[in-house]
């Protein structure tokens, strides 16, 4: 295999990289708010693509990624919080995380560990449930950890949330994760179990009767979509320095799915780029929306614009297709239009070959 | 608080449950969409009792009933409707952004703050029968459930709309094959699950007195999970769901410890989830539902 073959075999990943190194550099160059709404653009890159793991391999809509998520950012907020600090906040916190202070990069990974262990234990049930079932399931989820969460006063402070988070997560932090993240998913999803899920996706009962055991395929996505939206997590709370019961709630999900279907569920193109662009257009709206001091005009606008694509693409503005997948697609197909139309008396099957 | 409190409690729960859980049963075994918008039914009839404040109960009722009824309607029309026949995934999700939608909307013209309404004054106070006080609402909301149940059973086993609206849940090609009208069933089943919706947000928003753009979400996420746990696609698993929902709610506010009962309701759906794992399919199993290979 040449090198330009490599290239093009890896090409999706490369262009969805290149797209949020250009997130960052717009950040860069631009003025400090700029870089704050593209550093958040990048960490919904790092969730969403998390999220997708999961959705965009198994068709299963899942309502309770941003309940992992907050696992993950509270997780990282109290192991990166320095113990003086800690000690004032929350003086009746177990010893042992309210001696530990970790560098907050270290912090986030840990906290995705403990975030993909929460979600092996919910794995369990929503292999056995069928997918509807499986989708409103997860939705337990968001439920059992926000109640947590709001009433664990020892641990999370409760309603009132953590502050004195430290301000970890930079341009350069958010960017690494994000690359990280965009190479996991595109490692599983053209891994073993990852085939065997999106095969499962198409047609569950085929798939059984090929002997993908669906049940553990999925359990496999959804620990590992949720170590990354546990990073996702983390990365959040290192951003905004605080860390709430409410942040990571129904708005947040409502966010992130629209993100991901405007982009298009089934593709990793579909997650990177409908996130960078409707973080785009959410901030264009919530400058509107504080001018016209119409609170909840962004959220309308986003909810039209997710119904909008529904309707009209419901296979969202990558139309299902990876970016980069064009060129090779397009010499297949010219291959089966010559296959199809073969000259008559002299049917050739080298020819199907091309 | 004795045992007869608690069994007026939980059935008191329980029909409000067991009347949203109908009306997203009823919609879901047609069209085989699991509505997420339901909630902001209960907000249409709340907003409309908020500005009605004041006027006869004759007027109040009626019109935030049908406020519920015409918004369900309007859904359908509008964003149900286009999308019909999609995978049940997309449905859904079109649904939640429905939610969204109006959930904003709501608070665009309404904004953020609780508006407060008092509906139906005379049942807040308590009821003394055989020496327990009993809330007369909630002995209204279980005998008013009780009777839509059965209104309801009848119109669907009497009626040729409701013998439609069975066969179109039981299995809609055939039904249509058969010379049933797809519109006309749906959109009767989208105003029925809004009649529903309304009932059920009278005796909420006559409990709490409070409206919220958000007043609509937790309720209707009950009814979700009392689905689920009746079994998808089943009508009468879904009023099951409702009560055992209902049920469950008080047992474990009565059985929890007092520092553990913050946490009730994350307690509550550990246990639906266990329940499921112990029954994927839920309570009853709707014959349509089962996978034919």
């Amino acid at each position: 295999m040449n090198l330009a073959q490599s290239f093009r075999r890896q090409s999706t990943p490369l262009i969805l990289i290149g797209l949020v190194i250009l997130v960052a550099l717009v950040g860069a160059f631009t003025t400090p708010q700029v870089n704050y709404v593209a550093v958040n653009a990048l960490v919904m890159v790092v969730t969403v693509v998390g999220l997708y793991i999961f959705v965009g391999n198994s068709g299963i809509f899942s309502f309770g990624h941003i309940g992992l998520m907050a696992v993950g950012g509270y997780t990282s907020a109290l192991l990166s919080i320095p113990a003086e600090k800690k000690q004032l906040l929350l003086p009746d916190l177990p010893g042992f995380i309210a001696a530990t202070t970790l560098a907050p990069e270290l912090a986030i990974l840990v906290g995705g560990l403990v975030t993909a262990l929460v979600a092996l234990v919910f794995a369990a049930p929503l292999a056995r449930l069928s997918g509807l079932t499986a989708a409103l399931g997860t939705l337990s989820l968001l439920f059992i950890v926000n109640s947590v969460a709001a009433n664990w006063n020892e641990v999370t402070n409760g309603g009132a949330g953590i502050g004195g988070i430290p301000f970890a997560t930079t341009r350069v932090t958010a960017v690494v994760f994000a690359i990280g993240a965009i190479l996991v998913a595109w490692w599983y999803q053209r891994s073993g179990s990852g085939l065997r899920l999106r095969a499962s996706r198409e047609d569950e009962t085929a798939a059984t009767a090929c002997g993908v055991f669906v049940g553990r395929e999925r359990s496999i996505a959804f620990v590992l979509s949720g170590f990354v939206v546990g990073v996702g997590g983390g990365l959040l709370a290192h951003q905004l320095g605080t860390i709430t019961p409410d942040a990571y709630y129904l708005a947040l999900t409502f966010l992130s799915l629209a993100m991901l279907v405007v982009g298009g569920i089934t593709t990793l193109s579909g997650a990177v780029i409908g996130t960078v662009v409707l973080a785009a257009v959410a901030e264009v709206l919530s400058e509107i929306e504080s001018a016209a001091a119409a609170p909840g005009l962004r959220e309308v606008g986003i909810a039209l614009i997710m119904l909008v694509v529904l309707i009209a693409r419901p296979r969202g503005i990558t139309g299902g297709r990876e970016v980069g997948e064009g060129l090779m697609a397009r010499r297949k197909a010219t291959v089966t239009v010559r296959a199809a139309q073969p000259r008559p008396g002299a049917l050739r099957i080298e020819e199907t070959e091309g | 608080m004795t045992a007869v409190q608690y069994i007026v409690d939980a059935l008191s729960a329980g029909s409000l449950y067991a009347l949203l859980a109908l009306g997203i049963a009823l919609i879901f075994g047609i069209v085989q969409l699991v509505n997420f918008a339901y909630g902001e039914l209960i907000m249409a009839t709340g907003y409309v009792l908020v500005l009605l404040a004041g006027a006869p109960l004759i007027v109040m009722i009626p019109l935030g009933i049908a406020a519920a009824a015409l918004l369900s309607f309007g859904t359908e029309r509008l964003a149900f409707r286009p999308v019909r026949g999609a995978d049940p995934a997309t449905l859904l999700v079109t649904s939640f952004a429905v939610s969204y939608l109006l959930q904003n909307l709501a608070l665009l013209s309404f904004g953020s703050l609780t508006k407060t309404v008092n509906v139906l004054p005379s049942l807040t106070q308590a009821v003394e029968i055989g020496g327990v006080n009993l809330s007369r609402l909630d002995l209204v909301v279980i005998v008013v459930t009780a009777a839509l149940l059965i209104a309801f059973t009848q119109f669907l086993r009497r009626t040729a709309t409701g013998t439609q609206m069975r066969a179109a849940a039981e299995d809609f090609q055939m039904a249509r094959l058969l010379g049933v009208r797809a519109n006309r069933v749906i959109v009767v089943a989208f105003i029925l699950s809004g009649l529903l919706a309304g009932v059920a947000a009278i005796a909420l928003i006559a409990k709490t007195g409070s409206v919220t753009p958000n007043v609509g979400v937790n309720v209707a996420l009950f009814g979700f999970v009392a689905v689920i746990l009746g079994g998808m696609g089943s009508l009468g698993g879904a009023v099951l769901g409702g009560y055992v929902l209902g049920v469950l709610t008080v047992l474990l506010q009565v059985v929890l410890p007092e520092d553990l009962r913050a946490y009730r309701d994350a307690f509550l759906f550990l246990a639906v989830l266990g329940l499921l794992v112990l029954r994927p399919q839920g309570l009853i199993v709707a014959t349509s539902r089962r996978t034919r290979v």
